[in-house]
């Protein structure tokens, strides 16, 4: 683009030698006062000043009109770039993808949408932590599709750290308005809860505003995870469309009467706890299909699968260090019919196989995992457990279970031993073995 | 065996069950039946290859089956060693899989993209995938400066 004027040409373009000459009378003996005595001079002065005046005052003007170009141009280029951007942005691989794709990479994204009630020392800035809220304010189609879009708005984990009550109201004001927004954007649709609290009981007390309009849906939450304290504020609630409840308690496990807030909970069909209360409750145990909980001896799993008949899918973890006595047996005959997942998580010197192995029997079984997963090398210094491969070998003769899955995960178990329980599963379609010593799981039911 | 032809021309030959995760191919061979006719598609025998003989998802086991089932972003070493590709190509990849109907390549490929926006602000989102900040300055002042208050306010 080109300016249109030319250069200005000015109308007083002294020579070196004319500047000269004008410098010289200055340095003369008498000064100016002669030039001013000269009228001839004195008008011709006079005269170049004026055109210099004329000069000066064009090429201001000129001055002027090149700066509103400038500013035009910059407008310009401004206008080009966000032109560009658009046209980037339009040709950007991912706004190529359609909308169902873009919601399976969101629906994936929002599975942890975290609300921090105590938001201190964060190392990302607090929007970082709730991915629905971030993409809504990328670009409108995002946000179109992601206000659109309940799912991406119903899985909430609300995390607070110790010392909770004193920032309460600090964070109150922010924290409730945007529960309420996503309880508000995921419509109707069934909520995924997590309380991860590990607060005293004034903390859970002063946390019962901010997460009143929570508890006020309770009857939309299908899958409820609660770790530390037990949340007592709920004990009003009903549970209708709650189908899995993970209750993984860091202080103590929860009172039988506890549980009984979930007595209509008529979908839940999995159960994690860290044990079992030892009285029965209104609870709906019967129900379950799948558990996950610890175990310390025969008898407490003799009741606990009474109370679980419907059993499908079962974890057993052990808790405490009193060695099983090997003689105890079961008060039924031990023999669990509906039982086809079997996962052995022994957190104490092979204390779940010991239990299991002698005295129960799975008939049904087709998946089989062991997990050894008893404190790392460094602090157990006493010899690796050994593979017990004669009570596992009754295990699956008395069983005559046909296992087509088979994992085993930080078990120390030679060669000669695998290869002698391979051959008790002739069905086996899958095997996994990982032998390192420690192991850190997680299962998800 | 059956020919696969690429868009340029070059023809592959690779066994049924192989390509046949691919529901699209599978439906295709069905409807065609047995059959010497080249089917022009695209390749992705390599992944196929290596999932082969893996049980292929129900045909009713698609997201909207069951909304509410917890998802995990979790991917094998080989698929993230097959997804890490530019950016151009991994969204091929998610447009090819979703074409071909190969439910477990799409995942990866949505799960990765999922990862890379993980923990991500809006404004580095746009970034990484140079999406441009089309909002009216009227919405971007009023709606989202409020809903995302508590979030600048730390």
């Amino acid at each position: 683009m080109e300016c249109g004027d030319k250069t200005l040409e000015p109308r007083l373009n002294l020579t070196s030698e004319e500047l000269d000459g004008i410098k010289t009378k200055f340095r003369s003996k008498y000064g100016p006062v002669v030039v001013g005595q000269d009228p001839n001079q004195s008008a011709k002065f006079k005269e170049m000043l004026a055109l210099a005046d004329k000069d000066i005052e064009d090429q201001k003007s000129k001055m002027a009109r090149i700066d509103y170009q400038a500013t035009l141009f910059q407008m310009q280029q401004e206008r080009s770039e966000k032109q560009r951007a658009a046209l980037h942005s339009l040709l950007s691989p991912i706004q190529r993808l359609p909308n169902e794709n873009l919601l399976r990479i969101f629906e994936y994204l929002c599975e942890d949408n975290m609300l921090l009630l105590d938001p201190r020392n964060l190392q990302l800035p607090l929007i970082s932590y709730l991915p629905a809220m971030s993409i809504s304010f990328v670009c409108y189609r995002w946000r179109e599709l992601a206000i659109s879009s309940p799912s991406l708005w119903a899985s909430l984990r609300m995390k607070a750290y110790e010392e909770v009550n004193p920032y309460i109201e600090r964070y109150r004001a922010g924290f409730t308005p945007t529960l309420d927004l996503f309880i508000e954007r995921s419509s109707d649709f069934p909520l995924r809860i997590t309380l991860d609290m590990p607060c005293n009981d004034g903390d859970l007390f002063a946390l019962g505003k901010p997460l009143a309009p929570l508890v006020r849906h309770a009857h939309r939450w299908k899958i409820y995870k609660y770790h530390h304290l037990f949340y007592n504020e709920l004990s009003k609630s009903q549970f209708h469309s709650l189908t899995e409840l993970d209750l993984i308690s860091g202080s103590r496990s929860p009172y039988s009467n506890d549980l009984d807030m979930f007595e209509h909970s008529s979908k839940l069909r999995s159960l994690v706890l860290s044990t079992m209360p030892q009285n029965p409750s209104r609870f709906p145990y019967h129900q379950l299909v799948h558990a996950d909980f610890g175990i310390d001896s025969v008898g407490t799993l003799d009741e606990h699968l009474h109370r679980c008949p419907s059993l499908k899918s079962l974890v057993l973890r052990s808790y405490g260090q009193e060695p099983e006595d090997p003689e105890a047996k079961p008060e039924s005959e031990g023999v669990w019919r509906n039982i086809t997942s079997l996962v052995i998580v022994n957190e104490s010197l092979g204390k779940v196989s010991n239990i299991l192995f002698p005295s129960f029997s799975f008939p049904s079984l087709n998946e089989l995992q062991i997990v050894e997963d008893s404190e790392p090398p460094y602090l157990n210094t006493g010899p690796p457990i050994p593979w017990p491969k004669d009570t596992f070998s009754s295990f699956l003769s008395i069983s005559s279970c046909t296992i087509t899955t088979f994992t085993i995960l930080g078990v120390s178990i030679s060669d000669l031993e695998l290869i002698a329980a391979l051959q008790l599963m002739p069905s086996l379609s899958y095997l996994e073995i990982d032998d390192k010593p420690w192991h850190v799981t997680q299962f998800v039911g | 065996m059956v020919t696969l032809v690429t868009s340029d021309n070059e023809k592959f030959n690779a066994e049924k069950e192989v390509v046949e995760r691919s529901v699209l191919i599978k439906n295709m061979l069905e409807d065609v039946g047995e059959s010497d006719q080249p089917i022009p598609l695209p390749m992705f025998l390599e992944y196929c290859e290596h999932h082969r003989g893996e049980p292929l998802p129900a045909p009713d086991a698609d997201t909207s089956q069951d909304d509410t089932r917890k998802r995990t972003t979790d991917i094998s070493e080989w698929d993230q060693k097959f997804i890490t590709v530019d950016q151009e190509m991994l969204f091929e990849i998610i447009l090819a899989a979703n074409y071909l109907d190969i439910k477990s390549l799409l995942d990866v490929g949505c799960k990765t993209v999922a990862n890379m926006i993980k923990g991500k602000t809006p404004e580095e989102i746009r970034k990484l995938f140079n999406i441009v900040n089309d909002f009216t300055p009227r919405r971007r002042c009023a709606q989202i400066k409020k809903e995302n208050e508590w979030a600048e306010d730390r």
